[in-house]
């Protein structure tokens, strides 16, 4: 099989995952994009010299982590606002609590996001959206499980004090 | 946990609301829960949280996916060499994935065969399939001396792929094709009586024609661009 194939079928099922992650890292969409792209090159690289790990998901987000720390990391450390032009909340019809959230004012949750500090948004990313469990972020990202236990219950609970009001007044 | 190590609320909260409490753990804290005013103010906090995150979840942009093909197919893949070449081989390809790692791909909506070969341009890296099969445009008397030709397949367009280099060390990518390539986003039609377009993208200006054959030429400077044009025309007989 031609290793360009192998490596795409391999990996281009974790693609939303990787721009998730790259979302949280980088600020603009653009840079988020540059981002990815700049991820599955480096990923594929290592492939082609015999590096294939056995879940693709940590391996890429390790990756995308690394570049979006050795290059943006001045523009990712300072947390600046801006548009969610593509957010798309998942919602359940069936559960009122996730039809609110999933109805929360984009913009007010990615500005939300972007007020945390970068380690508690990065755990946030990897765990709540990748689906990774937090050992596997805690390797990813280089810290102590307890570290990213830490990171994440306190990311959780920023949000929910945050956002909380806007959540019950729309399931009221 | 409960019951093994001290009481930490937090803790046992990002466990929890994670889904990785196995489920005799899982039971006991959720008995302890009941009595517990602290864990149980964590666990909601917590549970709230996590549901704003994944509210936040995104789909990535629908060219992203066509992008990064386009970049992998002309990513290098090394070949087996013998020892010797190997290590040549793989101080270049460190080069080149260097330089890979480096650019920002911006080709975006662009064609694929396109967005493919203005990362070759931007990388200056051609990703061979093996040597060309035509032979190079002679373009010496236009200033720009032959780097390397290889046969390239830009996300499924076979072409012939020379490299040229001015005097200046500025490269220029001349593509040739027996299939005619597909239109650039935004690109303006050549002049009158000519067949083909021009168009700038990712600060890199191409032309496209075809005559004498099929040729895309892409550079950062327009006038390396008009001087292979210049040169397929006035000197169409291949080195």
């Amino acid at each position: 099989m031609d290793p360009r194939e192998e490596f795409l079928s391999s990996t281009m099922g974790a693609l939303d995952l990787v721009y998730n992650i790259a979302r949280r890292m980088v600020p603009s969409v653009e840079d988020a994009q540059d981002l990815v792209q700049e991820t599955y090159l480096a990923a594929f690289a290592a492939w082609v010299k015999g590096r294939k790990p056995d879940r693709v998901e940590p391996w890429l987000a390790t990756i995308c982590m690394n570049l979006a720390r050795s290059r943006y990391r001045r523009e990712a450390r300072r947390p600046r606002e801006v548009p969610m032009e593509l957010a798309q909340g998942v919602a359940d019809p069936s559960d009122p609590e996730r039809e609110a959230l999933a109805s929360l004012d984009a913009a007010a949750l990615r500005r939300a996001m972007w007020a945390l500090e970068e380690g508690q948004r990065v755990a946030l990313a990897l765990v709540d959206i990748a689906g990774l469990s937090t050992r596997e972020a805690a390797q990813a990202m280089g810290t102590p499980r307890g570290t990213v236990l830490s990171r994440l219950h306190r990311g959780r609970r920023s949000l929910a004090r945050l956002l909380g009001d806007q959540v019950k007044g729309r399931q009221a | 946990m409960i019951g093994r190590r001290t009481h930490d609320p937090e803790r046992d909260a990002a466990i929890y609301v994670s889904g990785e409490m196995r489920p005799p753990e899982r039971r006991r804290f959720e008995a302890h829960l009941l009595g517990c005013d602290d864990c149980w103010r964590e666990v909601s906090l917590g549970r709230e949280g996590r549901g704003m995150v994944e509210a936040s979840r995104e789909i990535a942009p629908p060219g992203l996916r066509d992008d990064i093909r386009a970049a992998i197919s002309v990513a290098p893949v090394p070949r087996r060499l013998p020892r010797r070449l190997a290590l040549v081989a793989a101080v270049v390809s460190v080069l080149a994935f260097s330089i890979f790692g480096a650019a920002q791909v911006r080709s975006r909506n662009q064609p694929l065969p396109i967005a493919a070969a203005l990362t070759a341009a931007r990388t200056e890296t051609l990703a061979a399939r093996g040597p060309s099969e035509l032979p190079a445009p002679n373009l010496s008397s236009q200033g720009l001396q032959l780097v390397m030709g290889e046969r390239v397949d830009l996300a499924g367009l076979t072409s012939d792929a020379f490299m040229y280099r001015n005097t200046a060390g500025e490269t220029v990518l001349l593509f040739t094709s027996a299939a005619p390539f597909p239109v650039a986003h935004a690109a303006t039609p050549l002049a009158a009586g000519v067949n083909g377009w021009t168009a700038q993208s990712d600060g890199m200006t191409l032309v496209c024609g075809d005559r004498p054959m099929n040729y895309l030429v892409i550079a950062r400077d327009p006038s390396l661009v008009g001087l292979v044009q210049h040169g397929l025309i006035t000197e169409p007989t291949p080195s």
